[in-house]
């Protein structure tokens, strides 16, 4: 009897020696996870806003709707209560209740609202539970896509500036643990743990967004009126650099990228190039200008053709012998007048002044894949690589290069850094500036006033864009149509690329404005395609902002001689 | 006393002899006391220590419950929190969708607004004016604009048109199927009323 008893009492003994000593880690373990529960707290991303402070992107509390299929005693009943709130067909949802492997399953594609969670979670339906996330949403959809890009599916940067600045956006994830009892529900007051997650900054643009929306309405207009491939619309302070307007069509709706087209995902104003044709001409003169070679009035004599090295040159309309002042080479965009001047200038100078302006590297404006454009080293300039630049053709350059020219001359030489982040702010912080944009003298204040003068010939009746004049306002500006590379180192059968740069007011300009127009196939000149789209932005951002006339007069423009 | 003793001897002395006598006479006698008295007041002790102990209890009790009470309140509260600022957010959010440009124009449009015009400014020296009062040549769809007003007129008209039809046909209609229970003005009355409705 003693015996069996001592057998039992070290055989007890013995057992509670195993769970109490050699397994205890095991069994605490096990104990902790089942009553511990450990959730990822998700980061709210930052905002990107325009320059006032709307959301241009901005992310809300959302939530997924999950299944527990084993949990789930009748799918039909199940499937029948949620379809119409889930906007599914009973059958599908029924298939995928019945399922025991879609556990946790999302059910709703996308994020649902709080709100709508609610309503999902009111039919009390067992089995169906809800997962915190949140969702990005673009609340004007289309507005400044181009800049502001688009996130992926996992919420994460996938264009734009959403990816280029993912980082700062994005904040970090935060942890909770909390012990639950034995239904899984959190047990009041037992959380264990708290890693708070840290929200992602607020990013502020330079863009304005009144401004923003006009020129993308203007721009996709006149791409679907003239069939162009593409259209863009720049709109800079040149005092500041600062970008009001970088639009471009066609573009897409973040809100669903599913269905955008993919060629349309990038911004074309920083990433396309293309060759800016007579716009370029502003250069050459300035450099002339500022070299002392010329003045507005310097007479030039131009024939129906020039031949330089072995290339014939031709103005876009044919025409006799001309005899043309500078400014009348501008007004009329006389290639040959443009040849001329380079020719006093020669291809280093024109080289420095080219590069000096920002061409052949990228402007530092700061967003994703841009393009530096082609500008050929000056080793390899050919014969005809001087009258070529000189109108523009043979560089390529993208549409912020050419915006950041004109803010030059319209700055009184000098050169601003265009830039589009006006601020970031960390969750709870001040917004804090990034470093002011760099500024450089090009040409000197004179030289840049004197273009101004000429290009204000371009919008009279006798230059290339009276289209873009603006009643009550001085405008000055460059038309541009540019021969298209056809990909196969010529020109024919590519069509053109339309351009129109301007400034107003053109004796103290406040804006800059330029729009590209891609092959357009109903009127191809600038003055014809993309000064209407000018006038039309110009003067809605001219309204927006409160810039009044200057109520001077233009200085009478000499032409001939 | 035995310290003051010796300070009033003087005092003392002059009493009468008998008083010096006394002290000769019995003692009260050391007797052993019973040890069970100490006994009977342990119970008062114990009562007080368990009384102690129950209020302890039962205030570390009430506080647990108060607690757990209080946690329950701030775990609905905080759920509570947790919806408005989502209704917040929601609220806010179909603000900043309603104010979108696109939308507003949109909105504008449908009643009849048109773009802007350009200012007149007015030198305030000597009074020229400048700029001018006519709707922008180009400020984007005006053709958009004008067909959505054609398409809403038209839109009017048509439902005009099903009106009128609807007069005629509907009363025929309603007469032929409620005529077992209701009486002719009844039909028509209610034909007449769901004129605008229906199309």
């Amino acid at each position: 009897m003693l015996i069996v008893a001592l057998m039992m009492m070290s055989l007890i003994g013995g057992r509670l020696l195993q769970l109490q000593g050699l397994d205890r880690q095991k069994y605490a373990a096990s104990a902790q996870s089942q009553q511990l529960h450990t959730a990822t707290l998700v980061a709210k991303r930052g905002e990107i806003t325009d320059r006032d402070g709307h959301p241009i992107a901005a992310t809300v509390n959302a939530q997924n709707i999950v299944a527990d299929p084993s949990q789930i005693s009748d799918p039909v009943a199940a499937a029948n209560d949620l379809a119409p709130l889930l906007g599914k067909p009973v059958d599908t949802l029924t298939t995928q209740l019945d399922n025991p492997l879609s556990k946790y399953a999302l059910l709703t594609p996308t994020p649902i609202t709080p709100t709508q969670a609610d309503k999902i979670m009111a039919l009390q339906v067992p089995g169906i539970t809800t997962q915190d996330t949140t969702r990005r949403i673009y609340p004007d959809g289309r507005l400044a896509s181009n800049v502001v890009g688009f996130v992926n599916a996992s919420g994460a940067g996938a264009g734009g500036l959403e990816l280029s600045f993912n980082k700062i956006l994005a904040g970090h994830n935060g942890t909770e643990s909390f012990q639950v009892g034995a239904n899984g529900q959190p047990i009041p007051d037992g959380r264990t743990s708290l890693d708070a997650a840290v929200p992602g900054s607020t990013i502020r643009l330079t863009i304005q967004r009144d401004i923003q929306f006009a020129a993308q309405q203007a721009i996709t207009h006149q791409v679907k009126a003239t069939g162009a491939l593409s259209g863009t619309v720049v709109m800079m302070n040149p005092r500041n650099g600062q970008v009001l307007a970088l639009a471009s069509a066609p573009g897409f709706n973040p809100n669903d990228i599913a269905h955008a087209n993919p060629n349309h995902l990038s911004d074309p104003a920083v990433t396309d190039g293309y060759e800016p044709g007579s716009v370029n001409k502003v250069i050459t003169m300035a450099a002339a200008l500022q070299d002392k070679l010329v003045t507005p009035l310097t007479p030039f004599v131009i024939p129906p053709s020039i031949k330089v090295a072995d290339g014939i040159f031709h103005d876009a309309e044919s025409h006799g012998t001309e005899h043309l002042t500078l400014t009348g080479i501008l007004a009329k965009s006389s290639n040959i007048g443009a040849i001329k001047v380079a020719k006093k200038l020669g291809p280093d100078r024109l080289d420095y002044y080219l590069r000096a302006f920002g061409f052949g590297r990228t402007t530092g404006i700061g967003l994703p894949g841009e393009s530096a454009g082609i500008l050929p080293p000056l080793a390899q300039w050919s014969g005809t690589t001087l009258p070529t630049l000189s109108f523009g053709q043979g560089v390529v350059v993208t549409a912020v290069q050419i915006a950041s020219v004109y803010s030059t001359l319209a700055n009184d030489g000098v050169r601003v850094t265009p830039n589009i982040i006006a601020g970031t702010a960390a969750p709870g912080q001040r917004m804090t500036a990034p470093h002011p944009p760099t500024k450089r003298r090009v040409v000197s204040a004179a030289t840049a006033r004197e273009l101004r003068d000429m290009m204000e010939a371009v919008t009279s009746d006798q230059g290339t864009a009276p289209a873009a004049r603006i009643a009550g306002y001085r405008v000055a500006g460059k038309t541009g149509t540019a021969a298209r590379s056809n990909g196969h180192g010529g020109y024919s059968g590519a069509g053109y690329t339309a351009s129109f740069v301007g400034m107003v007011p053109a004796d103290h300009p406040k804006l800059v404005c330029e729009v590209v127009l891609d092959r357009p196939l109903h009127g191809y000149f600038g003055g014809a395609v993309a000064a209407p789209v000018f006038h039309s932005v110009m003067s809605f951002a001219l309204q927006t902002l409160g810039i009044a006339p200057t109520f001077t007069k233009p200085p009478k423009a000499t032409l001939t001689w | 006393m035995s310290a003051t003793a010796p300070l009033r001897r003087p005092a003392a002395l002059r009493l009468p002899a008998p008083a010096q006598a006394k002290p000769a006479q019995p003692r009260p006698r050391l007797v052993l006391i019973s040890g069970r008295r100490p006994t009977a007041g342990r119970l008062p002790f114990l009562i007080v220590i368990g009384a102690v102990l129950a209020i302890g209890l039962v205030a570390v009790l009430m506080l647990h419950m108060v607690a757990a009470q209080d946690a329950y309140r701030a775990n609905a509260l905080q759920q509570k929190l947790a919806t408005l600022h989502n209704q917040e957010q929601e609220l806010a959010s179909q603000v900043e969708a309603d104010s979108a440009p696109s939308v507003l124009r949109h909105r504008a449009a449908a009643l009849g607004m048109r773009p802007g015009v350009v200012a007149k400014f007015h030198l305030l020296k000597d009074g020229r004016a400048v700029g001018l009062q006519t709707p922008l040549a180009y400020t984007q769809p005006a053709p958009a604009v004008t067909a959505t007003k054609a398409k809403a007129s038209n839109s009017a008209k048509s439902t005009k048109a099903a009106g009128t039809k609807a007069s005629t046909t509907k009363p025929a209609k309603h007469t032929a199927t409620t005529s077992t229970t209701k009486n002719a003005a009844g039909t028509t009355k209610t034909g007449e009323k769901k004129k605008p409705t229906k199309p």
